[in-house]
Formats: structure tokens, C-alpha cells, sequence
């Protein structure tokens, strides 16, 4: 009710006569009530948070490392027992070797069933959902909900583009009753020592009084050269290239080199240090440096377009592989460990996404009924969207599909679980720029048990739907205004 | 720690305070995007557009309100899409869906319909006003910054447009009350 009341105040304090009216408190109920409730997906909210901060790095690197005292640098040795604990296969100085027969690079270690919990693409269950609806109709500040809310105002269907995924080749394979579900393990955990806290002097304060710590992020930099940030928590490292400007390809070239070159310069560099690629699947080289293939459609259409078509990189992925099975996004691009390559300078800038792999599996049902998934792989996966009935629908056809795991998070009790889940992966045929590489459809029952509802709009008017009369504010078009601007 | 102080900390290099940022906003950009494309995937692509443009563009932020500055990006990043996607599309148009129970479903639509007859009937300026304010739950001062208008014309638009919104509605309901009970011929 608090946010009834404040802008009810402002009303008040505005036109006092308002406040005689018992209508006004209605009309503002009722627009508030009529804010949609939705939330963002959890694994796009994680991903761009990731870019964002990776992107950063760079302005990171270009700083000087603040030191308090030289004895401070006592902590490296931490740090390097800290990388290889956390990835034994990483060891500075060695070169890569095969997985297999050689010490524990990938383990997975089976539990009991449905250990992850109940998994589900909605953040809320159906109950909690109408409670949360329910208290957004009173408070608009505390909405966060699923990614489709049940009751919705909706712009003009006719000026948004709907697609149906169409799969027609033969009979999907689906024997298996159970399939496995792998949580990735974050890295070991450690502990620094008394000893080891003894040798560190800040200078400013007295380490040993906080007893027992443990050594959780860590940033190790080479003057001139690569920052390596090490994070226990999360069990990853990445590494960055310390970088001023890029060197740019000359007027009328792309700057891009072929697949195979990039492939093999990132490969190159990580067997250099030791970074053993036999772990992952066959690597692939993505569309756009730091742009997924199915986003830069709309990025090309901001300002950001030709610092994007400019940036002289590639971005080669070796997608993280389990039992043999590969690693995809739910957009059917690949994940796994990303190089990203200067290709005006033909040198790797940054590897991130390098993981413990350390994985703990557990059984749970699958979904045996073909129609069901077909049925999500037509709407474009489970975060895809609905359209209404009476909408115009572009046809898109699907090739046969592979067998994958597909990333997802999934988070309770203040803690994110980083899932692999077995899904199937049904290439786009004939592709646009604005349709995704493929849709990625999980197989796990829990994951398609939530009815996304169809939005039903009722079309009430279109009268400014193609008005493009004359602009009411500077900067602003007129087609964003719709209706002539009126003012009172 | 205020929006301010995180961009200074920026500023100066710490970049995970960025991140801090952007755990603040992310949600209310989504929304206040996806509010106004009704599309999850374009909802998604135009945040990752807004929050990398702040990211590049963060040095250029000369004080005030950052969740405003944030707000204007957000803005301009949609009108660029519907100027390149949509170039007869009405940014502040709605339509309604709904998918409650049969009964609320029903009630439901009737109110929102009532709203949205009503909501038409305003200016887009006055339809963004009130959205901005309602929906998007921001201060009118900061809706002013993200407009380029006053504060006290915010103020007057948004006071404005609920007296009419009053008016119309009643008007509307009955309206609709007239015609749901005119018998067939």
C-alpha cells in the first residue's frame, strides 16, 4: 500500500482538490494493479554479468597494482597452491596431456536421486506466484516473477515478429526414464594458515586476529602483460591481456582470419600454459566477439554497431563435454572455455570460463512424450515466447536433433547451483540473423512441467498504430509517440 | 554505499563495483524494457545493450542521478529499436491479455480493458508519464531528467492525466455498461 499512498500524496500536494474525490485512489489502485509482473531469467542475468565484468577487466589491468608493503607479496605463493588446488590440471610450466589416465582432470560422482531439488524454469511456484501478484497489485516495487506473468497489458501483437519451430524429420528417441543432472563443484576450499598469515604484513592492521581465513579470489599480474583472477567460490579462472588500444584492420577489412587460424592461435596459447584442451569438446569459433550470435541482430541496430563491426576479434569456444555429450546455451551456441582472439594481432586477449570440473550427478525423470517437446521446441525453448491465436506465425524449420547438456542455474538458499542438464538441440534450418542458432529443449520433466500461459490479447483499438504525425519532444521520432501529441 | 559513489569507485578502477551497479538495476531495466516490447528476447538483447552502453559511456556520467542517467540510456536504446524495427509502432500502445481463472479472468479483463480504453485516450507524453510513475515506480524529478523536461511539468502532466484518466474510465464503464446489456435485435 505505500506506494498507493506516496503518489497518492504527490496528488495531493499537486491539486489539493483531489483529494475530496474518492474516485482518485481507485484509478490509482487500478493502474497500479495493471502493471504487468515480470522477472528476469536467471541464467541471462548471470551471463550478462559475466560479460559486463569481463569486459571491464581491461581498465582493470591498465591500473598499477596498489601494494601496501613488499611483504605482501608473500600471499603469491598462496595464490599458486590456491590455482592448483583448484585446477590440478593446470599447472604453470607443464605441457598438456591427455585426460584420461591422467589424475582426475574431469570427475563426476554420482548421488541420490532429484539431489538438486525440484528444477524449474519458473523462479516461483504457480502459488507463489498469485501471492506475488497479488501483493504487486498493492505494491509494484516487490515484482519479480516468472518470465511471462499470467496477466499482462501487451503491445500491438501485429508489429512483433512470431516465429513456430516446426521439426518434421523422423521419430525422436526417447527410451530413457531417468537421465542424469550434473552440478558443477566449486574449487577446494582452503585455508590459510597461521604460518602463512604470520609471513603476510599489511602493515595497517593485525592479520592473525581474524583467526582461521580463507583465501577466496585472488589476482595475480604480469607488468605489461596477463592478469589471472582466480575464483575459489566459483571454482574459475580467467585471464586477461593487459590492453591500451586495439590495433584496428585498415579501411574496407574486416579484420576477421579464418576459422582454422583462430582455432589454432587460441589453441597454441593454451597449450603454451598448460591448459589441457583434450578436456573440452571441438572447439568453435563464434560469430562476434563477446556477442551472442542471437543478440548482435539488435545490437547492430545501436550506436554500439560499429565499435562491434570494428573490434577485430574472435571469439573460439571449447565446449565443456561430459560422457562425450557437448555443452550448449539454451540459443544453441556452444559454452565452455572462451578465447578470445586479437585477430589484427593474431594473439589470444583473455580466457575465461576456465572451470573446476568436478561434477556430482543425480537422476531424474525425463520426459518420454515426444508432442511435449516438440510443442516447447515450437514456441522456441522454454524461455521462448507465446503468441497469441490469432497472430500472423512465421514458419521456421528444425533439423534433426543432437543429444546435449544445456546450462542452467538454478538458486536456493543464497546459493546459485551451475547445472548441466540433458536436452535436445534442434538446429534452425535457414536461419536469420534474429532467429538462434538452434532451440535447446531440456528433457527433464521438472523443467517442462510449467504451463507458459498464451497470451490472449483483446484488441481494443489501433487507431495510432500507424500515425506518424509530428514529434513532441526534441530528440524523440514521432513513430515512438504514436497518437499526435497532445498537451493540456 | 550510494549509485554515486559506486560510479566513482569505478571511475577509479575498481570495476567490480560495476557489478554492484548493475545487481541494483538489472531488474528494473528489464522490466521498464520489457514492459514496453512485450518480447523476452528483445527485452534481454536491448538490457545487455543499455548496461554495456553505460559501462562504455560510465566517464561521461557528469553527476545527478545515476538511475535517471541509467533510465535515459535505457530510453534512447528503445527508441533506437523501434526506429529501426517497428517504424509505425506505438512505444506507449497497449493491448491486454490476461490468463487468471475463468471468473477473475473475465472481471479482470473488464477493469483492464476500462484502463486501457482510458489509457488511449491520453497523449503519449501523458501515457509515458504515467507509466514512468506507476510502473516503473520513478521519483518525478528523475522523470523530468530522463524527459528533459521540469520537475513542475512532470508533476502537472502526471496530476493531469489522472483527473482525465477519472473522467474517462467512469465514462468508459459506462459505456461498456450500456452495451453489455442491449438486447439482440
Amino acid at each position: 500500500m505505500s506506494n498507493l499512498n506516496n503518489i497518492l500524496d504527490e496528488l495531493y500536494a499537486i491539486e489539493p482538490s483531489l483529494k475530496s474525490n474518492p474516485d482518485v485512489p481507485k484509478i490509482v489502485a487500478t493502474l497500479l494493479a495493471a502493471r504487468p509482473v515480470v522477472a528476469v531469467d536467471e541464467a541471462f542475468r548471470m551471463q550478462l554479468r559475466q560479460r559486463l565484468l569481463q569486459r571491464s577487466e581491461p581498465v582493470r589491468t591498465a591500473r598499477p597494482v596498489s601494494m601496501f608493503k613488499q611483504p605482501w607479496l608473500y600471499a603469491v605463493p598462496v595464490a599458486v597452491i590456491a590455482a592448483i588446488f583448484i585446477f590440478p590440471k593446470l599447472r604453470p610450466g607443464s605441457n598438456p596431456v591427455p585426460g584420461p589416465g591422467n589424475g582426475p582432470a574431469v570427475t563426476v560422482q554420482s548421488t541420490g536421486d532429484r539431489a538438486f531439488g525440484v528444477l524449474s524454469t519458473a523462479t516461483l511456484t504457480a502459488e507463489s506466484m498469485a501471492t506475488r501478484q497479488a501483493a504487486a497489485a498493492t505494491d509494484s516495487t516487490t515484482a519479480t516473477t516468472p518470465t511471462v506473468a499470467p496477466s499482462s497489458l501487451l503491445v500491438k501483437p501485429d508489429v512483433l515478429t512470431y516465429y513456430k519451430y516446426v521439426y518434421s524429420g523422423p521419430a525422436l528417441q526417447l527410451a530413457n526414464a531417468q537421465l542424469n543432472v550434473f552440478e558443477r563443484q566449486p574449487g577446494a576450499e582452503l585455508v590459510a594458515t597461521s604460518n602463512v598469515l604470520n609471513a603476510i604484513d599489511l602493515g595497517t592492521l593485525d592479520l592473525q586476529t581474524f583467526g582461521s581465513m580463507n583465501v577466496q579470489n585472488i589476482t595475480l599480474t604480469q607488468p605489461d602483460g596477463f592478469t589471472l583472477n582466480i575464483s575459489q567460490p566459483d571454482g574459475s579462472i580467467s585471464l586477461y591481456r593487459a590492453q591500451t588500444s586495439f590495433i584496428r584492420p585498415a579501411a574496407g577489412e574486416t579484420g576477421a582470419i579464418p576459422d582454422d587460424e583462430a582455432i589454432k592461435i587460441a589453441t597454441d596459447f593454451l597449450g603454451q600454459h598448460g591448459i589441457d584442451v583434450s578436456l573440452y569438446g571441438q572447439p568453435k569459433v563464434q560469430p562476434s566477439y563477446a556477442v551472442p550470435a542471437f543478440g548482435r541482430a539488435v545490437l547492430e541496430t545501436t550506436d554500439l554497431k560499429e565499435s562491434i563491426a570494428a573490434t577485430p576479434m574472435t571469439q573460439v569456444v571449447f565446449p565443456v563435454v561430459i560422457d562425450g555429450v557437448a555443452s550448449f546455451g539454451l540459443w544453441g551456441d556452444p559454452i565452455g572455455m572462451t578465447v578470445d582472439v586479437d585477430t589484427a594481432n593474431r594473439q589470444v586477449m583473455s580466457v575465461y570460463n576456465l572451470t573446476s570440473r568436478r561434477y556430482i550427478s543425480s537422476a531424474y525423470p525425463a520426459v518420454t512424450d515426444a508432442a511435449t517437446i516438440l510443442n516447447v521446441a515450437a514456441r522456441g525453448g522454454v524461455y521462448g515466447s507465446t503468441y497469441p491465436a490469432e497472430t500472423a506465425v512465421t514458419e521456421v524449420k528444425l533439423g534433426e536433433p543432437e543429444r546435449v547438456l544445456t546450462q542452467m542455474y538454478r538458486y536456493d538458499a543464497g546459493r546459485s547451483r551451475d547445472l548441466l542438464v540433458p536436452a535436445l538441440r534442434f538446429p534452425v534450418i535457414d536461419r536469420t540473423a534474429a532467429m538462434p542458432s538452434a532451440i535447446v529443449v531440456p528433457l527433464i520433466k521438472d523443467l517442462l512441467a510449467v504451463d507458459t500461459p498464451v497470451i490472449e490479447p483483446l484488441i481494443i483499438d489501433d487507431d495510432g498504430a500507424n500515425s506518424s504525425s509530428g514529434s513532441s519532444s526534441g530528440s524523440e521520432p514521432a513513430l515512438i509517440n504514436g497518437a499526435s501529441p497532445e498537451r493540456d | 554505499m550510494t549509485d554515486e559513489q559506486l560510479v566513482s569507485e569505478v571511475a577509479a578502477g575498481k570495476t567490480d563495483s560495476f557489478g554492484k551497479l548493475y545487481d541494483a538495476y538489472v531488474d528494473r531495466i528489464y522490466a521498464f524494457l520489457w514492459f514496453r516490447t512485450r518480447h523476452t528476447e528483445t527485452a534481454e538483447d536491448l538490457t545487455s545493450t543499455v548496461f554495456l552502453k553505460a559501462l562504455d559511456r560510465l566517464k561521461q556520467f557528469s553527476g545527478g542521478s545515476f538511475r535517471a542517467w541509467l533510465y535515459t540510456i535505457a530510453r534512447t536504446t528503445l527508441i533506437d529499436h523501434y526506429r529501426t524495427h517497428h517504424p509505425t509502432d506505438d512505444v506507449d500502445g497497449l493491448e491486454i491479455g490476461t490468463a487468471d481463472d475463468h471468473d477473475a479472468r473475465i472481471d479482470r479483463q473488464l477493469q483492464l480493458e476500462k484502463i486501457h480504453l482510458a489509457l488511449r485516450q491520453l497523449s503519449a507524453e501523458q501515457r509515458r508519464v504515467v507509466t514512468m510513475r506507476v510502473w516503473d515506480d520513478l521519483p518525478h524529478a528523475e522523470i523530468a531528467q530522463i524527459l528533459g523536461q521540469t520537475e513542475a511539468a512532470v508533476k502537472m502532466t502526471f496530476s493531469r492525466s489522472v483527473q482525465k484518466l477519472k473522467d474517462l474510465i467512469i465514462a468508459v464503464a459506462l459505456i461498456i455498461n450500456v452495451l453489455t446489456h442491449v438486447k439482440p435485435q
